[in-house]
């Protein structure tokens, strides 16, 4: 065993465990922007094992790099995220002085 | 093969798994300031020795790579610990930064340097800097602290808790043998590749995602317009 | 193994050593060349010419006391100054600046600069949050601002010349100036685009037309007014440092690197080595102790070469300093989004126009397709 494949099987749990502290970041902050950035850790969980299992599984037969693509295109999606998330979360601010997701319950604010 | 290096950490492993897991569920619950933080601490050192027992089990002999990839797990675990706790939201969001900084290190140990890069540009030098821009300009000058616990709090600690559990099992059961017969020397080469199949086989996807950006960013600019 | 970074090591400390007293230099030039332009006499008492003045600088800023606000985040004021400075010198480690002189010479060398140079911004906000200062605050979100908008056009500049000679390495790229594989039909794309770079870079580095996040006739100093002692002089040590490395990079891209010019199909470089007594040029690869006169030689002279031309380009940075007045904040905007990004794109549709029609000339393009180990399924 190199020391390769202990960085590769060990990212499952280091993914597993930066999932966990954004879905537990979600559930119990009340801030939106930190909601919002612990989405934002959920994705790079995400990303860690993407690319990590593509460098896992690269080989002579299979020599692509599709888990860094999918990674690549997180990474797109969550920059769309964030304009429009941040844009929304100015517009609240603009709005009211304190923000907090649980006294967000309109849709018109 | 019991030698008492495998014991030790094993034993490290269950015991940072328990001590993890209960201090968290007691912070879920706990009022008194020192006494979270001590609780906080507490959680962080248990989930550090798991993930070290983990590792060590895995492979005892410690090279230059794998205290790379001991530094960025510190990094990534830390700044996300960080990113939920902090108090003030312009902390939270440096401790995040912190954090995605250790993702694009591990992104380089894994051979994947472009979207390292790529990682830091846009993550850290574009997405990251939004988000400090916006809590910039929506907050006082000094930043608030926050209230942090939600009437949730013990529920959703538990719901973690079980999430981490499944996911961690999966990953323990799942039959990950050593297949690497080719160590990919994408260094120098990495970026063209995934160039290559960027605008081959996943052409589509590339330009669909270069419309939804475009969509986010009239969105953005609709959303914020004044009327 | 430990020789590799005990090279490695010796090679950074000089690197350091020699960016250092760089710096104290170029403030002392800058002074110089600025009253010059301004008929006035400038610093000219410490030492011969002024020389020392420099020295008496640096003596003086860290001599004087150190304040710190009591409001101030602490931690995050004391890491902003480290790490814009730091961000900046490594930077430097990035670039080549001889025929094989260089510390590093990275697959990725482009990417890398960008991210470093994005990472620079860190220290700016940081300094203006951490501060607890209103003028700190208002340099830091100009700033945020500045950045965001400029390095679009810094990177849609870089992407021509990586476009035409198809990778990010920075010798790669120095190399279509050589005789060899140099074209004049590049100058159609990569003039424009050596001019986007300059105007971009000037506006990332926050040089005078485009100082904004630090203009004191409306915000004191900006985002460094609570700064003092040792640590305010970092400030200005990592912009003369962002400054000098996008010069130096500048030059790799567009000024035909560490090379001496060709005139009329003769190779400068290759007959000044000959002079300065690089054989292998002329006379094919020598052997043993002629080899290391020769290479040391070449890297002398091209080093030589290449300081002189990112002198060159710093003189130009100076030139504009003190010629031309600073923007409004919104024709800063304006200028950024509404003429550097659109000229920025229609550059690189050129380039890939370029290396479309005229697929024979671009250095690497073509190898880096055939060694690509992507296989369609």
């Amino acid at each position: 065993m190199s020391d390769m494949s202990v960085v590769v099987s060990n990212s499952l749990f280091l993914s597993a465990v930066l999932f966990t502290i954004g879905v537990l970041g979600v559930m119990i902050r009340r801030h939106p922007v930190i909601i919002f950035m612990c989405i934002e850790l959920m994705l790079n969980a995400a990303n860690l094992a993407l690319v990590a299992f593509n460098d896992y599984h690269y080989s002579k037969a299979w020599p692509a790099l599709d888990g860094q693509v999918y990674a690549f295109m997180v990474i797109a999606i969550a920059a769309a995220e964030v304009a429009v998330g941040l844009a929304i979360i100015v517009a609240l601010f603009k709005r009211r002085e304190r923000v907090d997701v649980d006294e967000i319950n309109l849709l018109r604010g | 093969m019991a030698t008492p290096v495998v014991i030790f950490f094993s034993y490290l492993l269950v015991a940072g798994l328990l001590v993890g897991v209960s201090s968290l569920i007691l912070l879920a619950i706990a009022r008194f300031r020192p006494y979270r933080r001590f609780l906080a601490t507490l959680a962080v050192l248990g989930f550090v020795a798991f993930v070290w027992g983990m590792c060590a089990l895995t492979q005892p002999g410690y090279r230059l790579l794998v205290c790379y990839f001991w530094l960025f797990t510190a990094a990534v675990v830390g700044g996300g610990v960080g990113c939920v706790t902090m108090r003030n939201v312009f902390h939270a969001a440096l401790m995040l930064i912190l954090s995605l900084l250790g993702v694009a290190g591990y992104f380089i140990l894994v051979n994947a340097e472009f979207l390292a890069m790529v990682q830091v540009i846009i993550y850290i030098g574009g997405i990251m800097v939004l988000f400090l821009f916006g809590i910039m300009v929506s907050q006082n000058i000094i930043g608030t602290q926050l209230k942090q616990n939600t009437p949730q709090s013990p529920w959703a600690a538990i719901c973690a808790g079980v999430l981490f559990m499944v996911m961690f099992f999966t990953g323990l059961f799942m039959t990950l043998k050593p297949t690497l017969t080719v160590t990919p020397d994408v260094l120098g080469n990495n970026t063209g590749s995934v160039g290559w199949s960027l605008m081959a086989t996943y052409a589509l996807p590339f330009e669909v995602a270069s419309v939804l950006l475009l969509m986010a960013m009239l969105g953005a600019i609709i959303l914020v317009r004044k009327d | 193994m430990p020789q590799d970074i005990l090279l490695i090591l010796v090679r950074g400390v000089i690197l350091v050593v020699v960016c250092l007293t760089a710096f104290a230099y170029l403030t002392y030039l800058e002074r110089r060349v600025l009253s010059w332009f301004q008929w006035r006499v400038g610093p000219n008492r410490v030492g011969p010419w002024g020389l020392f003045q420099p020295i008496a600088d640096g003596v003086k800023a860290i001599l004087k006391q150190e304040l710190i606000p009591r409001r101030a985040d602490k931690v995050l004021y004391l890491i902003a100054p480290i790490i814009s400075f730091s961000a900046a010198f490594t930077m430097f480690s990035l670039i080549p600046v001889g025929e094989r002189v260089f510390l590093t010479d990275l697959p990725i060398a482009v990417l890398v600069f960008l991210g470093l140079s994005s990472l620079a911004a860190y220290g700016v906000i940081l300094a203006g949050w951490s501060s607890q200062n209103r003028y700190s605050f208002m340099g830091a979100l100009r700033s945020i601002a500045q950045v965001i908008s400029y390095e679009l056009g810094l990177g849609l500049a870089l992407m021509v010349p990586v476009m035409i000679v198809g990778s990010l390495k920075i010798t790669d790229i120095g190399n279509i100036y050589r005789a060899e594989t140099w074209h004049p039909a590049y100058l159609f794309v990569l003039l424009p685009a050596g001019v986007l770079f300059l105007v971009s870079a000037m506006a990332e580095t926050a040089r005078i037309p485009f100082d904004l996040p630090e203009c004191e006739s409306e915000l004191v100093t900006g985002f460094h007014t609570e700064y003092s002692s040792l640590k305010y002089a970092m400030f200005p040590m990592g912009e003369y440092m962002g400054m000098s490395a996008m010069c130096a990079i500048a030059v790799h891209f567009f000024l035909g690197g560490y090379l001496l010019p060709a005139i009329g199909g003769v190779d400068l470089t290759n007959w000044v080595g000959l002079i300065v007594g690089n054989p292998d040029a002329v006379w094919g690869p020598q052997e043993g102790y002629w080899t290391v006169v020769s290479l040391s030689a070449l890297g002398l002279s091209t080093t030589l070469t290449f300081v002189a031309k990112t002198l060159f380009l710093i003189l130009i940075f100076m030139w504009i300093r003190a010629t031309e007045p600073r923007f409004r904040y919104d024709q800063l905007m304006q200028f950024g989004w509404k003429v550097l990004l659109p000229a920025g794109l229609v550059l690189v549709f050129l380039a890939a126009l370029f290396v479309v029609l005229m697929p024979d000339l671009g250095g690497g393009a073509q190898s880096t397709m055939e060694v690509s180990m992507y296989v369609p399924r």
